[in-house]
C-alpha cells in the first residue's frame, strides 16, 4: 500500500515536471547549446523548491493547479526529455510521440473532457465522474479504446491509457478515481490548443498549395 | 510540451505490414492492466443498507424523568468571530464540539476549534485564559452557578499552517468542520480548505483520531472534483450504512450548486457518489436514514424567490432521481438540521423566516418530514435584522437527551440541552 507521504512526493514531483516542461518549452532555450538547456533546467528548479517567506514555489503550483493526471506528466516528460537529452532519442521512443500518436491522444483527451467535465460540474442527472470509481461499461470502453488504438498503432495513446491504468491501481494519486489518473483540465486546455493550431497551419498549408 | 505540429504518417503499405514480438508483448501487458480493471469493477458489490439512526437511543440508562432544558457556551471567546459547530458522543455522555474561529469568516487566521462537554461531571471546568470574550466568561460562570456541567477549554486542532503541512500545498483559509464517530471508534474531523478563491475553490480535508478526540493524525485531502479538485464543501453530520461504511453529505459551489452524497470506508477511502439534485439552488443536504433501503433528504435552498426547506426521497437501490419538493417551513438561504426519534418521528431545527436568521426554531413531523408543526423557539429576535442565529446541529446522545449547537451572533456557539419530557410537553 502506498503511503500518504509517497503520494504527496508523487505529486510534487509531477508539479515540478509541469513547472519544468513549462520553463523549457516558453524559455525558448530549445534553440541553444545543451549546457544551456540545462542550465535552464537546473535554474528553474532551484527557484522552485527554495522557499521564500516559508512557501516554496511548488508549494504554491500544487495549491493553485492540483495534482495532474498520468496523461499530463506522460506528455511533459517527453517535451523535457526531448529538450534535454538531444541526441539520445532512446530508439526513436522520444520521437515516436511527435506525430499522428499525439494527436490521437490529444482528440481523446478532449472527447473525454466533453462527456466527464459539463456533466461532473453539475449538468444534469448523470454524473460521469461518478464512473470513475467503478463502472463496468466505463472499463470497457477505456479497454476498447486501447485495443482499438494497438489495432492502428497509435502506441503513445495505449501507453497513456495503461500507464494511467496501473497508476490508479496504485493509488498512486490522492484520488481514488480514474478519471483524476486519466486527465485534467490543464492537459485538456493544451489539447484543444494544440488540436486548433494544427487545425490552423493545415488550412494555411492547403491555402498555399490551392494559391500555387 | 512540444507543439511540434509534423506528420509522419507513415505510408498504408508499411502501416499493415507485420509486427513484431514486442508489440504483441504490449498487447498482453495492456490486456492484463485494463482487464483486471474490468473484473475488478464487474464484482462491485451492491449498496448496503443504510443504519437508521434512533434505533437504539431509547435504551437510555441516564435518562432523565423529569423535564430538561438547559443551555450552555460552548466556545470560550478565543476568537472574536465563530462559526458553523458540529457535536458528535465520543462516549457514554461525552460530548465533543468543533467549529471554526477567528478575525472573521474566511480570514487567513482561522482555525479548527475544539471542546469537550461530559454531561455527568457536575465540576466546572477550567476556560480559556486567552479569552477575548466577556459574554462568553459570563455565561459560562452561569452555567456553573445553577450545578450543571460545562464544556472545557476550547483549542485548535487545525489551522492553515498545518493543513498546509500536511496537504503538501498552498492553504488560504478553513472553513466548516463536520465531526463523527464510526462503528469501530474512530472520531473523524472533516473540514473545508480553500486554496484559491473564496468557497466556491473549496475542498475537503480530513484527519482522524483513535482516542477520542484527544489527539488527531495528519490531514489527507480527499478528492470529490474532476476541476482541480475544487467546490465540494461540508457542512451536514454523515450518516451510516449497515456496512460500517460512511455516508457524507456534500455539496458543489462552483458553475453549478448542487448536493451529493459520498460515501467512505473505514480507512477514509471515497468508494463512490451519489448526485441528489443537479438544478442550481440546492444545497447542504441532510440525510436522515428512515428505513434499510429510505432515506429523507432535506436541503438548504439557495434560491431567494423559494425560501422553503426542500425534501426528497432516496431508495437504496433505486437510481431514480426524483425532484426535491418544497416543504412547509421557511428556508432563508440558511442551514439546518435534523434527526430521527427512537419512535420514527423527525425533529428540525431551523431558521423559521423567509429572509432572515433572526428565528431559530424546532419542528416536529411524524410523515418522513412531509407535514411539519412548529413547537419551539429557541431564538427569537424577529425585530432584528441581521444573522443572529444559525447552523444549527442536533443530534441525540445515548442517555436519549437532544443537544443543539449553533450559531450565536458570530460571536459564539451555543448548546442546548433538552429532553423527550420537555418534548412530550410541547407536543401536547
Amino acid at each position: 500500500m502506498i503511503t500518504d507521504q509517497v503520494v504527496s512526493i508523487f505529486a510534487l514531483f509531477g508539479c515540478g515536471l509541469v513547472y519544468l516542461a513549462a520553463i523549457l518549452r516558453w524559455s525558448w532555450c530549445r534553440q541553444y547549446p545543451l549546457a544551456v538547456r540545462w542550465g535552464v533546467a537546473i535554474v528553474g528548479v532551484i527557484a522552485l523548491v527554495v522557499p521564500v517567506s516559508g512557501e516554496s514555489l511548488l508549494i504554491l503550483i500544487r495549491g493553485f493547479s492540483g495534482d495532474f493526471s498520468v496523461g499530463t506528466l506522460l506528455l511533459c516528460s517527453i517535451s523535457i526529455a526531448s529538450i534535454l537529452f538531444v541526441g539520445f532519442d532512446f530508439k526513436g521512443v522520444i520521437s515516436l510521440p511527435n506525430t499522428r500518436d499525439r494527436q490521437l491522444m490529444l482528440m481523446v483527451t478532449v472527447i473525454m473532457s466533453l462527456v466527464l467535465y459539463p456533466f461532473a460540474l453539475g449538468w444534469g442527472a448523470v454524473d460521469t465522474y461518478g464512473w470513475g470509481y467503478g463502472n463496468l461499461g466505463f472499463a470497457l470502453g477505456l479497454l476498447l479504446v486501447c485495443l482499438a488504438a494497438w489495432w492502428a498503432r497509435f502506441y503513445l495513446t495505449v501507453i497513456w491509457l495503461s500507464l494511467s491504468v496501473v497508476a490508479y491501481q496504485l493509488r498512486i494519486y490522492e484520488s481514488n478515481n480514474v478519471w483524476d489518473y486519466l486527465i485534467d483540465p490543464f492537459l485538456i486546455l493544451y489539447a484543444m490548443g494544440y488540436l486548433v493550431s494544427c487545425s490552423v497551419s493545415k488550412l494555411m498549408k492547403l491555402r498555399v498549395l490551392n494559391t500555387a | 510540451m512540444s507543439s511540434n505540429v509534423e506528420s509522419n504518417r507513415p505510408p498504408k503499405a508499411q502501416a499493415i505490414s507485420s509486427r513484431g514480438y514486442g508489440s504483441y508483448v504490449g498487447l498482453v501487458i495492456v490486456l492484463g492492466i485494463l482487464g483486471a480493471l474490468v473484473a475488478q469493477w464487474s464484482s462491485l458489490p451492491a449498496p448496503p443498507a443504510f443504519n437508521v439512526q434512533g434505533k437504539s437511543a431509547a435504551q437510555d440508562t441516564f435518562k432523565e424523568q423529569s423535564s430538561l432544558y438547559r443551555v450552555r457556551q460552548v466556545s470560550d471567546g478565543v476568537t472574536a468571530e465563530v462559526h458553523s459547530a458540529s457535536v458528535v458522543e465520543i462516549e457514554n455522555g461525552i460530548l465533543s464540539a468543533v467549529w471554526y474561529g477567528g478575525t472573521r469568516e474566511g480570514s487567513r487566521d482561522t482555525v479548527i476549534m475544539q471542546a469537550t462537554l461530559n454531561l455527568h461531571d457536575k465540576a466546572p471546568q477550567p476556560r480559556s485564559q486567552n479569552s477575548i470574550s466577556e459574554d462568553a466568561t459570563a455565561i459560562n460562570a452561569d452555567s456553573v452557578q445553577r450545578g450543571f456541567s460545562s464544556w472545557s477549554a476550547s483549542h485548535a486542532i487545525a489551522s492553515r499552517e498545518l493543513a498546509q503541512k500536511d496537504l503538501s500545498r498552498y492553504i488560504k483559509k478553513l472553513g466548516n468542520p463536520v465531526i463523527t464517530k464510526d462503528s469501530y471508534g474512530r472520531v473523524w474531523l472533516f473540514y473545508v480548505t480553500v486554496s484559491v478563491g473564496g468557497w466556491a475553490g473549496s475542498s475537503i480535508a480530513v484527519m482522524y483520531s483513535d482516542d477520542n478526540g484527544q489527539t488527531w493524525g495528519p490531514s489527507r485531502r480527499i478528492v470529490t472534483s474532476p476541476f482541480i479538485n475544487i467546490s465540494t464543501l461540508v457542512k451536514s453530520k454523515p450518516f451510516y450504512y449497515e456496512d460500517g461504511t460512511m455516508g457524507l453529505p456534500v455539496y458543489h459551489e462552483f458553475i453549478g450548486k448542487f448536493p451529493e452524497i459520498i460515501r467512505i470506508d473505514k480507512n477514509g477511502e471515497l468508494l463512490g457518489k451519489q448526485r441528489l439534485w443537479w438544478a442550481r439552488g440546492a444545497l447542504q443536504p441532510l440525510v436522515v436514514p428512515v428505513s434499510g433501503d429510505d432515506a429523507v433528504v432535506f436541503l438548504r435552498s439557495a434560491s431567494a424567490k423559494l425560501n422553503r426547506i426542500l425534501r426528497k426521497e432516496i431508495q437504496r437501490h433505486s437510481k431514480e432521481n426524483v425532484v426535491p419538493e418544497a416543504v412547509s417551513l421557511f428556508n432563508p438561504n440558511s442551514g439546518l438540521s435534523a434527526l430521527r426519534r427512537a419512535d420514527g418521528s423527525l425533529l428540525m431545527v431551523f431558521n423559521n423566516s423567509p429572509d432572515q436568521r433572526n428565528i431559530l426554531s424546532l419542528a416536529y413531523s411524524e410523515d418522513n418530514g412531509q407535514q411539519w408543526a412548529v413547537i419551539h423557539d429557541f431564538e427569537n429576535e424577529s425585530k432584528m435584522r441581521a444573522n443572529r442565529f444559525s447552523y444549527p446541529t442536533l443530534i441525540q446522545s445515548k442517555g436519549g437527551s437532544y443537544h443543539m449547537l449553533y450559531t450565536w451572533k458570530r460571536t459564539h456557539i451555543k448548546h442546548v440541552e433538552f429532553n423527550d419530557v420537555w418534548l412530550e410537553g410541547l407536543l401536547k
